[in-house]
């Protein structure tokens, strides 16, 4: 397919917006160096000239404010695109994202639609240090009245995007830092990929890898060296982690009766926790070994790039995980 | 806008549905008839009823934790709203939100909200709202002398001013920050100080005369309207009960003493009174808007007491869309 | 050496701020000023005393707090009203002199009970036509000058003029620049903004290089502090007159179209005769609410109070020949 058009994953969050903006007259961008400076990483290159600064919003370095704004805006008709630069930031907005926009529907009895995109990224990998390279989507998961999606390709990419902000509920879009300049095929035209549908992206029959986000590459690479020495590894991609797909996982269990869970977030309190605990609950049965989980260790994300490579899982760690999974049992 | 008759009795109206509202709320909390905590809005009726006597349903309030003024003030009826005290299915939320989440969107009302200081990022999205249609209606945000000591109120007056929003930002300094006096929470006396830092006009109002609040909310409002930007306007004004509750919990935060001299400003005695000397208002006719007034409020009792409890089945209903 | 400070906290915060883009000045600016003036007054006379007003904002006691000078509170019972000011002049008739922060409000109020004493009367107000913009150092050292007996206070502080209002009621009262009647029906927010609602009024002083209803008369007439006359004037709203229109700022940021139907010049201690206003309006501020046909009388006296020339006072204390402008009045 060597005339299929390729995008860079960053490529993807600039396009999905543009066509975002085309489909909906009422959506507009707003965040912090995004309309001026067309976003830190490229996000949001040319949208300014394009659709002027009625549709894309430079905000102050508010972020409570900039949810607020999207809240507001959404309650009351709009269909904002929030930016908020990295995930490290929510703390300084959190009562906005958990107090207001996850339960101001549910509050006022079904009468509030909050049809927001919260476009924001996670992961380590660029020497950011502690507060600017963790993998917070466990907090915005355990939050009722909010949608998650961690898109691992620049196809994932546009689709979600364009299916988030056709939601009429608040979905945060977690990209990641180190896959941005990851190159993949993205058609011209709109297209959506459904919220909540996970996806087979190797198929195997020894073992599962239940991954998303930058994950999904490792476990790729992971999965080409296990087949070296005759183990087949079946690779999910959730894509979405809220609603999450737990019939994608239970199939897949159900075919290899071993799993692995893998996600770059630390691994106590992660979400590899709860998908073990889905799987223990609907297919038990099924199980040949007990789920395994690669995580991040119980630290801060360090800042030497040395510490820093100690510290993310890879594919390495993962093939040893599944070795030692299959040695098991 | 002139203040004409119709407005006034239109204020006086809304003063005295709140004050009702509010009492017999009271009365039936600390009867243990209505689950929770209410924070009751007796003593500031001036405020919420000056400013929302210029509002229409198209117009966008947040409110505070005490607001069952503000919703009363822009429209709300009392038999929802009593039923939504009471957690009834017929209730604004349909018992799901409470008294400190009472809402109603077709009456432009974003929630009252549990979260001291939360509004102000709302009312900016609301006004960016009205902005970005280009419509000719305004945002306001009511918060208390507590709440501007949020973050969120910071964050919200830079980006309403830098954005030139059309919203009022209408502080209710009534003196505590829930138990504590306003001069061991903040280090100034007037709030209206903190609009200057934004490049904002900001004014202080006496909030026991409707008048007063009227007329300024007019400016306000004819400000936002123009394209100028938001105004910061600090009523001062008291809460006549406790910070939750008629008499609360019974903390000693404050004297009777200064209960009674704010007492003797009480908003709508005043205005009763001003009302009687220009012969818009006789006592008379006064005392039959406190009658019609409170028999609707209690058609509105009975009409919540008579509603039933929400079907458990309908406790996952609306967490999405 | 006795000097007294009174600090208005609620000046310039009214509406006007919203309708006419009047100055804000925020407490900690008016604490500022109290303590450049209190800067002036230590450089010259540190042992002075300073007798205040311990007003709500702590605008004055914050001033003082940095400061080695003696100072005391009053010794009265405030209720944090506008008559608190009235109460702070009386208590300080026995000062030397005595410094004003705030507006035409709060000096009528201090001007009701201060007497002789020397009033340096320094503006944080809005449409202020009584009190002066000065750096409040140089006013401080001038309060020091006057309390060190070191300057003629018959020139430094000549006496103003002041307006001396009678209801039928018998009921009296007090302005220092204006009364105005107007339409209005409520005390609202106090500002008197809008030209269709004035019925007449009476004035000290005519001023046009100022702001307000002093500056509405002397767009018709100057009538300056020294002129031992007032100005009344009745308003008109329908008739075109240009002999009898005025533009006029009205407010800060405001000029407006004036008209009048009559302009006089009345006589000190001439009496003159006002009705048809529902509303009596006192230094720009709405304040008395007025019966129907309610006849009020109003006459010009020169027993305002002693307002201090702080140019005068430092001219003075360098070269004790100049002469001062209201000297060559006489």
């Amino acid at each position: 397919m060597a005339d299929e058009r390729e995008l860079t994953y960053i490529g993807a969050v600039a396009e999905a917006s543009r066509t975002v903006l085309l489909e909906q007259e009422n959506a507009f961008i707003a965040g912090e160096d995004v309309a001026g400076a067309g976003g830190v990483f490229g996000s949001y290159r040319g949208i300014l000239d394009e659709f002027g600064d009625q549709r894309i919003v430079d905000t102050p370095i508010s972020e409570e404010g900039i949810i607020g704004l999207g809240v507001g805006a959404a309650a009351t008709g709009l269909r904002p695109i929030v930016d908020i630069m990295f995930m490290d930031f929510m703390g300084e907005c959190m009562d906005e994202i958990a107090n207001q926009m996850a339960k101001m529907r549910y509050m006022f009895g079904g009468s509030a639609s909050l049809p927001i995109t919260v476009i924001t990224m996670s992961g380590g990998g660029i020497n950011m240090a502690a507060q600017h390279s963790q993998s917070l989507e466990a907090w915005i998961c355990h939050l009722p009245g909010l949608k998650v999606v961690a898109p691992a390709t620049p196809y994932d990419v546009k689709g979600l995007i364009i299916s988030a902000s056709r939601d009429d509920n608040p979905v945060f879009v977690v990209l990641n830092k180190l896959s941005l300049r990851n190159r993949g095929h993205v058609p011209e035209e709109s297209y959506t990929v459904p919220l909540g549908e996970a996806k087979v992206v190797r198929e195997g029959s020894d073992v599962s890898i239940v991954t998303y986000s930058r994950m999904v590459g490792e476990s790729l690479t992971a999965a080409n060296t296990l087949s070296e020495n005759g183990i087949e590894a079946e690779v999910l991609d959730l894509r979405s982690l809220q609603p999450m797909d737990t019939d994608a996982i239970v199939e897949s269990v159900k075919k290899t009766q071993r799993v692995v869970v893998v996600h770059e977030a630390v691994r106590f309190g992660g979400l590899g926790g709860e998908i073990a605990a889905q799987i223990q609950e609907d297919a038990f049965d099924y199980l040949d070994a007990p789920v395994a989980r690669v995580g991040a260790p119980f630290s801060p994300v360090p800042f030497s790039p040395v510490l820093e490579q100690a510290y993310i899982p890879n594919a390495g760690r993962i093939v040893t995980e599944v070795n030692e999974l299959l040695n098991a049992a | 806008m002139e203040l004409n008759n119709e407005t006034l009795l239109d204020i006086h109206r809304r003063m005295v549905r709140i004050r009702t509202f509010e009492t017999e709320a009271g009365r039936l909390a600390e009867a243990g008839k209505i689950p929770g905590a209410l924070h009751l809005y007796v003593g500031q009726e001036a405020v919420a009823s000056g400013i929302m006597s210029h509002l229409s349903n198209e117009d966008w309030i947040t409110s505070t934790h005490r607001g069952h003024g503000h919703l009363i003030a822009k429209g709300g009826e009392f038999g929802k709203m009593f039923a939504e005290l009471f957690g009834r299915a017929t209730g604004y939320c349909k018992g799901k939100g409470g008294s400190m989440h009472i809402s109603n969107m077709e009456l432009g009302m974003l929630g009252a909200n549990g979260i001291v200081g939360a509004g102000p990022p709302i009312a900016v999205g609301a006004a960016f709202s009205i902005k970005y249609r280009n419509t000719q209606n305004v945002a306001v945000t009511f918060f208390g002398d507590g709440a501007s000591n949020e973050g969120s109120f910071h964050e919200a007056a830079n980006m309403a001013a830098l954005y030139k929003l059309p919203m009022l930002f209408v502080c209710e300094n009534n003196g505590y920050g829930e138990y504590t006096p306003q001069a061991n929470h903040q280090a100034i006396v007037d709030v209206a100080d903190r609009a200057a830092g934004y490049g904002m006009p900001g004014v202080v109002v006496d909030g026991m005369d409707a008048v007063a609040v009227y007329e300024a909310a007019d400016a306000a409002i004819e400000r936002a309207k123009a394209g100028d930007g938001p105004s910061l306007l600090e009523c001062k004004t008291y809460r006549f009960f406790d910070h939750v509750g008629v008499r609360g919990m019974g903390l000693s935060y404050r004297t009777d003493e200064e209960l009674a001299e704010w007492q003797k400003r009480d908003p709508i005695h005043m205005f009763e009174s001003r009302l009687a000397e220009l012969d818009v208002l006789t006592k008379d006719a006064a005392v039959k808007v406190h009658e019609k007034v409170l028999a609707d409020v209690q058609a509105g009792i009975e009409f919540a007491e008579s509603s039933p409890m929400p079907d458990p089945a309908t406790l996952l209903e609306d967490v999405y869309a | 050496m006795d000097i007294g400070v009174i600090a208005n906290p609620a000046s310039g915060k009214d509406i006007r701020r919203l309708t006419a883009r009047a100055s804000v000045f925020d407490n900690q600016e008016k604490s500022a000023i109290v303590r450049r003036c209190i800067a002036g007054i230590e450089g010259l006379c540190p042992t002075a005393h300073i007798y205040y007003y311990p007003d709500s904002h702590h605008i004055t006691e914050a001033a003082l707090t940095q400061c080695q000078m003696w100072s005391q509170p009053i010794d009265a019972e405030f209720a944090a009203t506008a008559d608190d000011s009235t109460l702070a002049g009386y208590h300080l008739r026995a000062m030397d002199v005595v410094i004003s922060l705030g507006g035409d409000g709060t000096n009528r109020a201090i001007g009701k009970s201060l007497g002789d004493v020397p009033l340096i009367a320094l503006s944080t107000g809005t449409n202020n036509a009584f009190p002066v913009f000065c750096e409040a150092t140089t006013a401080g050292m001038a309060a020091a000058l006057i309390a060190t007996g070191k300057l003629p206070v018959d020139i430094v502080a000549p006496r103003t003029k002041a307006l001396h209002i009678t209801f039928e009621n018998g009921e009296t009262d007090y302005a220092l620049i204006d009364v105005v009647g107007t339409h209005d029906v409520f005390h609202g927010t106090r500002a008197i903004l809008d030209p269709s609602k004035f019925v007449f009024a009476v004035l000290s002083v005519a001023d046009p290089s100022k702001v307000g209803m002093t500056a509405i008369g002397g767009m018709a007439r100057v009538v300056t502090d020294e002129q031992d006359i007032g100005l009344a004037l009745t308003f008109s709203h329908d008739h075109a007159d240009p002999e009898h229109e005025v533009q006029a700022p009205i407010a800060p940021g405001m000029v407006r179209t004036v008209r009048f139907t009559e302009i006089r010049k009345i006589c000190l201690g001439e009496t003159g005769n006002f009705t048809g206003a529902t509303m009596l309006a006192f230094d720009g501020e709405r304040e008395r609410v007025l019966a129907p046909d309610e006849n009020v009388t109003i006459c010009v006296e020169r027993d305002g109070p002693r307002r201090v020339d702080v140019k005068a006072c430092m001219q003075l204390a360098t070269c004790p020949d100049s002469v001062m402008p209201h000297q060559q009045r006489a």
